[in-house]
């Protein structure tokens, strides 16, 4: 039974607003409760819009896990877009979640996911628009408990002066031993305090507000202590049996058009691959896979529930799966006759085949995206990303057999060691893709190749042999670009570059500290938000917030860090050592490489998280 | 191949269902709900549904109608017991039938506005709204903005005041060539009797009608 309260009120602005059905919760599989009987009730908040949020597969995953226990209730709650959002303020809606339309600051646990450095802003804006203090400080009483986790969680310190507690790592089993903490908080009437005291010692917490950050003269960090005996470093939660662990057999379906419209089943964790520049490649690891025949029968539940007409295997690099072959046999063994296509993106060049081409039969003649990273042979190995030109022209031979004509690049620039040479080394691949469609006799008739060259500039990233490195700034990246599509020659070949702010906020925050609180602070008043869309971000604004707070962006993105700088993501540990970073950036400058994990170990130190201590074996 | 017709309702929130999104939303019920149903043939087969008239946005209905095959025929009560385990409560089942008419004998729909107040003197301008000689109002085509008048497209309408509320009931034309909107006309009602426009209104269709005035089945 929804608010009743805040159901009239919405319901006379749904006619007014766009997308309405984005509101009105009742999908397919969500869960009510009883309102009464939940001991802890948790509301789970995707800081981006609901076609956005409803993607979301790990939002999907931990709504689920928490669903499962009887006395535990999860919502979930989206970002208004600008006219609800005008809306609700005008007619003193508070922020409300999708299933019971209560207001989200009478949960007692309000989590945010973390999913991109450009959603903070959003984070403070849903918190104002539920009516929830956004400093920490200001929240005196246990209820609500703000708390996070995700991928930023990797280096949260931007964010600390707004989260109570933060989750890096792996949420599944962690947010349940979150929840009976706190329930056990409540029923004993401890207060914040004493309970954020007792959850940090839970493995996979950390409570910002235990630990005390001192700084140099020249702003990098002096000393960072723990308080009482609060660990230091906090180490990420990892699930050790990943093969048995949680996973949903239904997902709510939305009635509306989200950005994937399929099941989606994860296949593994980590990644043995090891490229220079991937962060998520590093704190997602030691690598595990999940048994094919657990998969096929996840697979199989997901879509029975849903009726999904399109089932994803979804991971970092889903072709290192060991037993692929097993599990497409036995994922075509039913999706066939039910219809279903099976999609895998994230296809290796190194790996791709003729087989794979016609198993996943989901691949619309629109396009094969492929991403080589960079133009040349030295640099391609200066990042570790180990494939050939003769990798990438046999994969796009196979493509073109195949009947795709159209094939998507993804490169990145202003990587370290980059020169002129290897910028214009994009131009001369994607030309060299172009001329071997013409070259081959059996291409497909009566069409003409298209090459799509998609080029992002590069953000260095905690946790990573980059982090390091210093960030190219705009200019340079401009120059780079305009030297690329100077360097194009054939009208076959299109080159999307997006030169944005974006880049210089992701630097900005990617590799921050906890001083940088303020700069949030002051750009969301000033009107900053959904800050990765295009037609909101406010450069002027954020330029002003800047100025005002006497941060330098160069300070945080474009300077040279040293091997033995002290970094704020170092209260935390995500199972690769330090070391392991310092002699890949040293390889990187020579451009020598590093072998994938199951060809040689290359002791990253994220083992210790394995049985006997072994990733493989 | 055995055709199907389902007569269902949209109510609570599922009003907010575009047609769009309600074409996908039926695909993957009937994917659940494991009935045999027939796939379109060719490069992307997809589970074939069509909706014969197809409700505008924030409409409530009792009346709406989905075609669709199955492979082989069933008993119909069958049929209806998947499809209703299988939609959500926002789509409530109401009967599945072979279908007896074609859907281009569609002529008119029936809709009730329910007016949430009480007050006879909305009621008397209402009324009189019905004894202009004209009703113009712009109505948006594929060809770019037409003035039309909505007079000649309601075939018959009804007027009745209870404490609370005010009900028009008016049948609609519904046809190939012309079909008037019951949220255009209930533009027109608030454009000319501006007094309505602050009153919360509910829009329902109550039944789908042939051209000769039976209900469509």
């Amino acid at each position: 039974m929804k608010n009743p309260e805040i159901l009239k009120k919405v319901q006379d602005l749904l006619p007014k607003v766009t997308k309405p059905a984005q509101y009105c919760g009742n999908e397919m599989n969500c869960v009510y409760k009883e309102r009464e009987e939940a001991a802890v009730r948790f509301a789970f908040c995707f800081p981006d819009t609901y076609e956005i949020g409803m993607s979301h597969l790990g939002m999907k995953i931990l709504y689920s896990v928490l669903n499962n226990r009887e006395e535990f209730w999860c919502e979930r709650v989206f970002a208004p877009m600008d006219d609800m959002e005008e809306a609700m303020r005008k007619e003193e809606i508070p922020l409300f979640a999708l299933e019971s339309y209560d207001p989200v600051k009478d949960f007692d646990i309000i989590g945010f996911t973390l999913q991109y450095e450009l959603s903070f802003t959003n984070v403070l804006n849903m918190l104002n628009l539920a009516g929830v203090p956004l400093l920490s400080s200001q929240r005196d009483s246990l209820s609500p408990l703000v708390v996070a986790g995700g991928p930023c969680v990797c280096n949260p310190e931007p964010m600390a002066d707004f989260i109570d507690l933060f989750m890096p790592g792996e949420g599944e089993e962690v947010i349940l031993e979150l929840c009976d903490c706190y329930a056990d908080a409540k029923k004993r009437g401890l207060s914040k305090q004493e309970f954020l005291q007792n959850a940090a010692k839970i493995p996979g917490i950390y409570v910002p507000s235990l630990y005390e950050i001192a700084y140099h003269e020249d702003g990098t960090i002096r000393s960072m202590t723990a308080k009482g005996d609060a660990p230091l470093p906090v180490e990420k939660r990892v699930i050790e049996d990943f093969d048995q662990v949680y996973y949903p057999d239904k997902f709510v379906v939305p009635y509306t058009q989200t950005v994937h419209d399929r099941a989606v089943l994860e296949v593994l964790r980590g990644c043995i691959r090891g490229c220079r520049f991937c962060q998520a490649g590093f704190i997602y690891r030691p690598f595990r896979e999940k048994n094919f025949e657990t998969l096929n029968k996840q697979g199989k539940s997901l879509c029975d529930s849903t009726g999904y007409d399109e089932l994803g295997l979804s991971s970092l690099s889903t072709t290192d799966y060991a037993k692929l072959d097993q599990l497409l046999d036995a994922l075509l063994g039913w999706t066939e006759k039910e219809k279903i296509n099976l999609s895998l993106p994230s296809l290796r060049i190194d790996n791709f085949s003729e087989e794979m081409l016609q198993k996943t039969g989901a691949v619309r003649k629109s396009g094969l995206t492929f991403a080589p990273e960079a133009g040349t042979q030295r640099l391609r190995d200066a990042i570790n990303k180990n494939i050939t030109e003769r990798d990438i022209l046999r994969t796009a031979e196979i493509a073109f057999l195949g009947g795709h004509s159209n094939i998507k690049l993804y490169f990145m620039i202003g990587l370290p060691t980059e020169t002129d040479e290897d910028i214009i080394g994009i131009a001369e691949t994607a030309q060299k893709v172009v001329d071997l469609f013409y070259a081959l006799p059996n291409r497909p008739k009566g069409k003409s190749v298209r090459v799509s060259v998609t080029v992002s500039g590069f953000v260095p990233k905690p946790f990573t042999p980059f982090e390091f490195e210093p960030q190219n700034t705009r200019e340079e990246l401009k120059r780079k670009q305009a030297l690329l599509r100077s360097h194009i020659g054939s009208k076959k070949i299109s080159v999307s570059y997006h030169d944005s702010y974006v880049t210089v906020l992701e630097g900005i925050f990617a590799r921050g500290d906890r001083r940088l609180g303020k700069l949030l602070l002051s750009a969301y008043e000033k009107g900053c938000k959904f800050d990765s869309w295009d037609d909101h971000l406010k450069p002027e604004l954020w330029q002003e917030a800047l100025a005002e707070c006497g941060i330098d962006p160069a300070f945080y993105a474009n300077r040279r860090r040293e091997y033995d700088e002290i970094f704020p993501w170092e209260l935390l540990d995500y199972g690769v050592s330090k070391e392991f970073f310092v002699r890949e950036n040293k390889k990187a400058h020579e451009a020598k490489t590093t072998a994938n994990c199951r060809q040689q170990c290359a002791g990253c130190g994220a083992n210790r998280y394995c049985q006997g201590g072994k990733c493989f074996g | 191949m055995v055709d199907y017709r389902l007569f269902f309702g949209k109510q609570g929130n599922g009003v907010y269902i575009s047609t769009l999104d309600m074409n996908r939303m039926m695909q993957r019920a009937l994917k659940r709900s494991l009935l045999p149903v027939w796939y379109s043939q060719g490069f992307n087969p997809h589970i074939y549904c069509s909706f014969p008239l197809p409700l505008s946005l924030g409409v409530y209905s009792d009346y709406e109608v989905m075609d669709f095959r199955l492979n082989e025929e069933m008993p119909a009560c069958e049929v209806e017991n998947a499809l209703r385990a299988a939609l959500p409560e926002d789509f409530p089942v109401k009967k599945v039938a072979r279908p007896q008419m074609h859907v281009k004998t569609i002529g008119s729909a029936a809709y009730r506005f329910t007016f949430e107040t009480g007050e006879e003197e909305l009621a008397a301008l209402l009324e009189d709204l019905f004894t202009w000689p004209e009703l113009l109002m712009e109505k948006f085509t594929k060809k770019g903005p037409r003035e039309i008048d909505l007079l000649p497209l309601i075939q018959h309408h009804q007027i009745t005041r209870g404490s609370e509320i005010i009900c028009l009931d008016a049948r609609l034309v519904a046809t190939q060539e012309n079909t008037l909107s019951p949220m255009l006309l209930y533009d027109a009602i608030k454009t000319y009797c501006p007094a309505l426009a602050a009153v919360r209104c509910k829009i329902n269709r109550t039944a789908i009608l042939n051209q000769t005035g039976e209900e469509f089945v």
